[in-house]
């Protein structure tokens, strides 16, 4: 037995593993900071992807380039069908929002969940061993960027930033399967034109208009849809429904388009109603992205009420 | 000048690495398989087997960190696994001859051993649910043709090169 132990060898692999253990136990702590070695590590590296990342975006577009140019026609028949439906919007928009300010003045000030500022910023790169889903871009702390402020692409919600460090960040994208990412979401009720199609066929009128609740818990893998649950079960859903985040967990802003409605299902115990919500935004070509950095200051309910209480 | 060429090259295959899993998608394979490139891993094997077992293993602790840091966050899961393949395949080498093929074997048995002893540590650690069957069919294989494929590209001039490099540092 003293034999056994003399091997160096052996004693170097039984420290590292210890070593390995603990620094894994160390680094899995719930919203742990990254220390300033990390943090000056990620810069660094972060420089050297930008600077590298340029010439492959540009070849790799070159490809993009050239199976566009394939589709360019039936593309553009289609646009132009849309075209007229998209000022008609258009118009409709412009007055709804006119109105939407007058009320406000009319209301006074209200604190509002939906303005943000956008931080834009590029992606530099995507961590390469898939198990984490993380994109990184390439503005940090320096920039205004904290952790657990929403992602945002044209095509709607990707994810939250994780970690920051001084010039770039990490950004946890939707599709990971992590059940602490859980964004507070909304649905909103079916459109009218869609409602009277409804009524036609089923004579179904137990339609609301108001918005419904929920909160996206995960990621279903072969499904490729957000959880959302929690959802009372009285609630009608239909397919297509548009799911918005709700601005009411704290650090999200509101009405950023997260997907819509994929398949109804109740929920394990039978209480709750449970959703797969089909992502708007496609989590594998993403090129551009900004930080919503949300205007109405975010407030932590447990330290407000800790407050409350003091006072 | 010639010192700084080594590490800069490894540093290269470091960062191509984040730059090809955000660039490159194969059409023909769809989103569900994940082809994972493992260049660097790749790249210090052959400085084990070419140069010399202690430049191999020095690159391996050091990018495995930088993985840890930079992409995954979680320090310790890559730390000691790019040294100690190293390590293994510099023992492998003593038994068998350096003929490509062999090397070409070795490294793909390595980026096969990393990619089960990763999904073990995310497996216990709970950050992926993914049953073998899956990983095995959507992971491992396409991982394991997509470095190949690498690793028989690369292999003709990283050996000139990392040969020539061990020539002139034993004329120093």
């Amino acid at each position: 037995m003293p034999q056994f132990f003399l091997n160096k060898r052996l004693i170097l692999l039984l420290v590292s593993v210890i070593v390995l253990v603990s620094l894994i136990g160390f680094s899995l702590k719930d919203d742990r900071q990254l220390s300033w070695p990390e943090q000056f590590l990620q810069d660094t590296v972060s420089v050297f992807q930008s600077i590298f990342h340029k010439p492959a975006t540009y070849v790799s577009n070159v490809f993009g380039n050239i199976k566009d140019l394939k589709n360019t026609y039936e593309e553009n028949e289609l646009l132009k069908s849309r075209l007229d439906e998209y000022m008609q919007l258009e118009a409709d928009l412009q007055e709804y929002k006119v109105e939407n300010e007058k009320l406000k003045t009319e209301l006074g000030k209200v604190a509002d969940l939906r303005q943000y500022n956008p931080i834009y910023s590029a992606v530099i790169g995507r961590n390469p061993d898939r198990w984490y889903d993380y994109i990184s871009i390439d503005k940090g702390e320096q920039d205004g960027v904290e952790p657990n402020m929403a992602v945002v692409t044209a095509e709607g919600l990707i994810g939250k930033v994780k970690s920051t460090s001084q010039f770039s960040s990490t950004v946890q994208l939707l599709s990971a399967s992590d059940l602490k990412n859980r964004i507070s979401a909304e649905i909103l009720p079916v459109e009218s034109k869609k409602t009277e199609d409804e009524n036609d066929t089923n004579e179904d009128k137990t339609e609301n208009n108001d918005k419904v609740t929920g909160l996206i818990e995960g990621y279903d893998e072969e499904k490729g849809a957000l959880l959302l649950r929690r959802i009372e079960s009285d609630i009608k859903l239909v397919e297509g429904q548009k799911v918005l985040t709700s601005g009411k967990g704290g650090v999200f802003p509101d009405g950023i388009l997260i997907g819509e409605i994929m398949e109804v299902e109740p929920d394990s115990y039978g209480l709750e109603q449970m959703a797969y919500i089909k992502p708007s935004a496609n989590f594998y070509d993403i090129d551009r992205v900004w930080v919503a950095d949300r205007v109405a200051p975010s407030e932590d309910p447990v330290e407000a009420l800790a407050e409350e209480e003091e006072e | 000048m010639r010192r700084f060429i080594l590490p800069f090259l490894v540093l290269f295959a470091f960062i191509s690495e984040s730059s090809f899993a955000h660039l490159v998608h194969f059409p023909f394979l769809g989103e569900d398989y994940l082809y994972i490139p493992r260049f660097v891993l790749i790249f210090v094997i052959f400085i084990t087997v070419y140069l010399n077992r202690t430049q191999g293993m020095l690159f391996g602790l050091i990018f495995g960190l930088l993985q840890d840091v930079v992409y995954v966050e979680v320090i310790g899961i890559y730390l000691f696994a790019y040294g100690f393949l190293a390590y293994l395949i510099s023992k492998a080498m003593k038994v068998l001859h350096g003929q490509i093929y062999i090397v070409i074997f070795l490294s793909t048995l390595a980026v096969a051993v990393l990619e089960f002893y990763v999904y073990g540590i995310n497996y216990v650690i709970g950050t992926t649910k993914m049953s073998l069957y899956q990983f095995t069919t959507q992971r491992l294989l396409t991982t394991l043709g997509l470095n190949l494929v690498v690793a028989l590209l690369f292999i003709f001039p990283l050996k000139s090169f990392l040969t020539k490099l061990k020539i002139a540092e034993s004329e120093d």
